[in-house]
């Protein structure tokens, strides 16, 4: 089964550079971020992403909206194609939610604060980067869990498959 | 050498391979962060290659799909970053007196669980639900 789902995996010594690139450079930042968290607001990182986890219909929303991005991605980017194309639309898709997220944690702040100015500021950036581990976290789970339902699936149908190929020999 | 990290007919076999491979990463990471720790370049960067590299191995060694490469890869890089970071401040609590070799042993065992993790998650058909039989 896995020798087939590789020889239908189209992936290249590039496509592999291209996606270790982008982890190594996630790593990066997040280590470089993480200090300045403390310095800018004496916070820490996990302050940033509980302030997302706090508000609980947020993060059901977000873990929702992850949950049906993914299953959209399996639909229009089917395992066993192009990798590379696959894994830059998810990055994308990752890059987006955790916007999105941090301009309704933003928007919530402010309108608690009265005042809808400066939404866009450095408080902006170190919530963009928490969020953007939560996502990437949910949605990377997400589709590691779909991945494997869809090997299973695929396994049964080819034992399914051998079976009555047999029973029609005998 | 190609043909010892390829796959055989026997399982034990191929879970020894596999735990070759990740005890070769393990080795590495303390290296790397032996001698890199206390420089001035640090062996963050040097350290997540490693792992990056570990999850190719495995996946290229399991014949798995690469389409599990880039949540394997960031979610490995992401844990152990802060299964290490932590441990490494819990230890330094206990043992302050141990310097480096702190560093050293925390990455070696976040590396190791790390590896077995990715060993049960893309061993060939463990997840895949057994039919009954005829």
């Amino acid at each position: 089964m896995s020798g087939r789902q590789d020889a239908n995996s189209q992936v290249s010594v590039v496509d592999l550079l291209v996606i270790a690139v982008i982890v190594l450079f996630s790593r990066v930042l997040i280590e470089q971020v993480m200090p300045l968290f403390y310095e800018s607001f004496d916070l820490y990182f996990g302050d940033f992403l509980f302030q997302t986890l706090a508000n609980f219909s947020l993060t059901l929303g977000a873990v929702f909206a992850d949950f049906f991005i993914v299953r959209f991605l399996t639909r229009r980017f089917p395992y066993g194609g192009r990798v590379i194309v696959r894994s830059l639309v998810e990055v994308a898709a990752i890059m987006v939610m955790a916007f999105v997220t941090s301009l309704m944690v933003r928007v919530d702040q402010q309108h608690q604060q009265h005042s809808l100015t400066g939404l866009f500021d450095r408080l902006f950036f170190f919530t963009y980067v928490s969020n953007l581990v939560f996502n990437a976290v949910v949605i990377l789970t997400i589709d590691l869990v779909l991945y494997y339902r869809w090997t299973n699936r695929k396994a049964v149908a080819v034992e399914a498959e051998k079976r009555a190929k047999a029973n029609y020999q005998y | 050498m190609k043909r010892f990290f390829s796959l055989s007919d026997r399982r034990g076999g191929d879970v020894l391979k596999s735990n070759i491979i990740v005890l070769i990463f393990v080795v590495a990471h303390a290296v790397v962060c032996l001698l890199l720790h206390d420089t001035k370049m640090g062996d963050g960067i040097i350290l997540t290659c490693l792992t990056i590299g570990m999850v190719y191995a495995l996946i290229r060694f399991y014949k798995a799909s690469f389409d599990v490469f880039l949540g394997l890869a960031f979610l490995s890089c992401f844990a152990g970053f802060y299964i290490g970071t932590e441990g490494a401040e819990m230890l330094e609590k206990t043992v302050p007196s141990w310097g480096v070799w702190i560093n050293v042993i925390v990455t070696m065992v976040t590396t190791g669980i790390l590896g077995q993790i990715i060993i049960l998650l893309i061993r060939r058909n463990w997840h895949v639900r057994k039919t009954g039989r005829q």
